[in-house]
């Protein structure tokens, strides 16, 4: 999947903003995500995690997997707040992509 | 009124209950995307093959947003790739016990994880994993096998809990011993010691396991999750 446009915090920031909820605290300067007073319980974490993922996947063409080793032990979560969030995703997105050719693709075209 | 097509993933497609599973699948009419570590084994128009190790996290994402991209959805999940090597726990080198777990728990669990995600996105979905009677029945000489089988088995029924309240059920079907390559290296003597140990004593079949893959798939079991169904009247 080819890269379509370049991360920019603000885009970035926007496209997780449209993923809360709308009683998620969306008008908030930096929106808790997760813990004491946080949008999310959670299933809900793992929801929005995953919508985000493929978000970002047709959004700038990469296959994040945002729940990493990294990010789970880092002292502060990356997924406490949206600030803290747009700040790993650039720095994932910031990462070379792997290989596209070492990555499996289908063969057969079937149709349902 | 005319069944819905499935979207249904299997691992291990190319032979034995995985390939069986598939041509089950392909008859009913439903959309197979397979996988195994070599080419297709299997040509069909609702057939896609993606080759990859089951193991491989950055392959198995590709694949599952892969097909959610062309379909919009996975139905159902049926965890099938396992590997298997007989032997004395005391004669089984480091390397072969890492490479059963990883195919076999590792595995599992990365598709189990990457196809949840979509399946918890719509609320619905059935998961079913491969556990086997070799861990109920303690089989000598499987140790390793067993115990990655007990791993998923602990997985399959803590991920039921986790995803109970998203309308995505998590259930495993432990076959008897098949005439499968898995087998082929079996003695005699020892085979029919462990069917001695069934309530009915017989190989099973493709179709034995099918029906209980079908029964989990079921729009009625909705209700049925973390449940671990053995073959052959094997009981945990």
């Amino acid at each position: 999947m080819p890269p379509r446009k370049p991360a920019d915090p603000s885009s970035l920031r926007r496209l997780i903003l449209d993923l809360l909820p709308a009683a998620g605290g969306a008008g908030a300067a930096n929106p808790v995500l997760f813990g004491p007073g946080g949008a999310l319980d959670s299933l809900g974490l793992v929801n929005f995690l995953a919508d985000l993922e493929y978000r970002l996947a047709e959004a700038y063409g990469r296959e994040l997997v945002l729940a990493s080793e990294r990010a789970m032990s880092r002292s502060r979560s990356p997924f406490r707040d949206v600030e803290a969030l747009v700040g790993y995703v650039l720095e994932l997105l910031a990462e070379p992509a792997e290989d596209a050719a070492r990555l499996p693709t289908a063969s057969g075209e079937p149709r349902p | 009124m005319k069944k819905r097509s499935r979207i249904i993933l299997i691992t291990g497609t190319s032979r034995g209950i995985g390939r069986g599973l598939a041509e089950h699948f392909l008859r009913q009419g439903d959309t197979v995307c397979g996988c195994s570590r070599g080419p297709a084994t299997l040509q069909h128009r609702r057939y896609a093959h993606w080759e990859l190790a089951v193991d491989d996290e950055s392959a198995v994402v590709a694949m599952v947003r892969a097909v959610v991209r062309r379909f919009g959805r996975i139905d159902a999940l049926v965890n099938n790739a396992g590997i298997a090597a007989m032997n004395h726990a005391l004669l089984t080198p480091a390397a072969t016990a890492q490479r059963i777990m990883a195919t076999n728990f590792h595995g599992t669990f990365l598709f189990c994880r990457e196809v949840a995600k979509t399946m918890v996105r719509r609320k619905a979905g059935r998961i079913v994993n491969f556990s086997t009677v070799a861990t109920p029945l303690r089989l000598e000489g499987e140790a390793i096998y067993a115990a990655s089988k007990a791993a998923v088995e602990s997985f399959t029924q803590v991920l039921a809990r986790e995803l109970g309240g998203a309308g995505v059920t998590v259930n495993a079907v432990g076959p008897t011993p098949l005439p499968t390559d898995l087998i082929k290296n079996v003695p005699a003597a020892k085979m029919k010691a462990l069917l001695e140990r069934q309530a009915i004593r017989r190989l099973g079949t493709v179709d034995d396991v099918i029906q209980v893959v079908e029964f989990f798939l079921a729009p009625g079991s909705g209700f049925v999750t973390g449940q671990v169904l053995y073959l052959g009247g094997v009981t945990g």
